[in-house]
């Protein structure tokens, strides 16, 4: 993911974050979506301000659970391109 | 940011300002693969506000002074929707599942109801369980489900137990 690693994303403009029952829901009214995330697709939603790259958030996220390192060099790239590719993130 | 020399403790720092967390507790003990459930608004919500509903507040009990052997216990249920709004007309269902001594719903009647939510989005229920015998008491748990009546209003639904234990 050498390329895709200075990625910058950040969720597209108009949602809003509610959280119910401790899982954060968010809302998108004008594109009719509704997203529920478990809490580590939570923590990658937070990261991904626009700021950090997404090897950045890969590091971030590797220093916290350094157990599971590789599947989080795995799944956040996963997550990230899914999202861009929907047009839920854009690249800042 | 160097991130190749990221140490724990400043990741931590920085997974808790993103998230607001108010400390590592707050945080998943553990990754795990994300999963992101994407669920569409239905085209008559479109042009109507679409809700989640959720319970933010546990259920209580209420009049902890009584006596629960032969008046039961009371325990409140509340619900709520976001954005908040009132009238909106949620259902509820109630049930007891026995686990010692028997015991019952003895109000709400019926068990199945449905109430408008009040200025604040909230719609509370008070439940009695009484036991079927003062002498013996009863032990159970208590659930109710909620609903939106009108799926126009939101289609999520969300369950709330709360354990009893009276002994007699």
């Amino acid at each position: 993911m050498n390329s895709f690693a200075n990625v910058h994303p950040r969720p597209a403009e108009g949602f809003y974050i509610e959280v119910v029952n401790g899982e954060a829901v968010l809302v998108h009214p004008e594109r009719n979506l509704v997203l529920q995330f478990n809490p580590s697709a939570n923590l990658l939603w937070h990261l991904c301000d626009g700021q950090r790259s997404v090897g950045e958030i890969v590091s971030i996220l590797s220093a916290v659970y350094p157990e599971t390192a590789s599947e989080i060099a795995r799944d956040v790239p996963q997550m990230i391109e899914s999202f861009l590719s929907q047009g839920i993130f854009i690249s800042a | 940011m160097p991130t190749s020399k990221l140490s724990r403790r400043d990741a931590l720092k920085i997974l808790m300002a993103a998230t607001g967390a108010a400390g590592i507790s707050n945080l998943p003990a553990n990754w795990s693969s994300p999963e992101v459930q994407v669920g569409v608004l239905p085209a008559h919500a479109q042009t109507s506000t679409f809700h989640i509903l959720g319970a933010p507040l546990a259920p209580e009990e209420v009049d902890p002074g009584r006596s629960y052997c032969w008046d039961g216990i009371l325990v409140r249920f509340t619900a709520s929707i976001t954005p908040p709004t009132p009238g909106i007309l949620l259902q509820y269902a109630l049930t007891y599942n026995v686990t010692g001594a028997p015991g019952s719903i003895t109000s709400p009647s019926p068990t199945t109801n449905v109430i408008p939510t009040n200025g604040s989005g909230q719609a509370s229920v008070d439940v009695i369980v009484l036991p079927d015998s003062p002498f013996f008491g009863t032990s159970g748990t208590l659930t109710v489900v909620w609903s939106f009546t009108n799926p126009a209003d939101g289609t999520n639904t969300v369950s709330q137990s709360y354990d009893i234990d009276i002994s007699c």
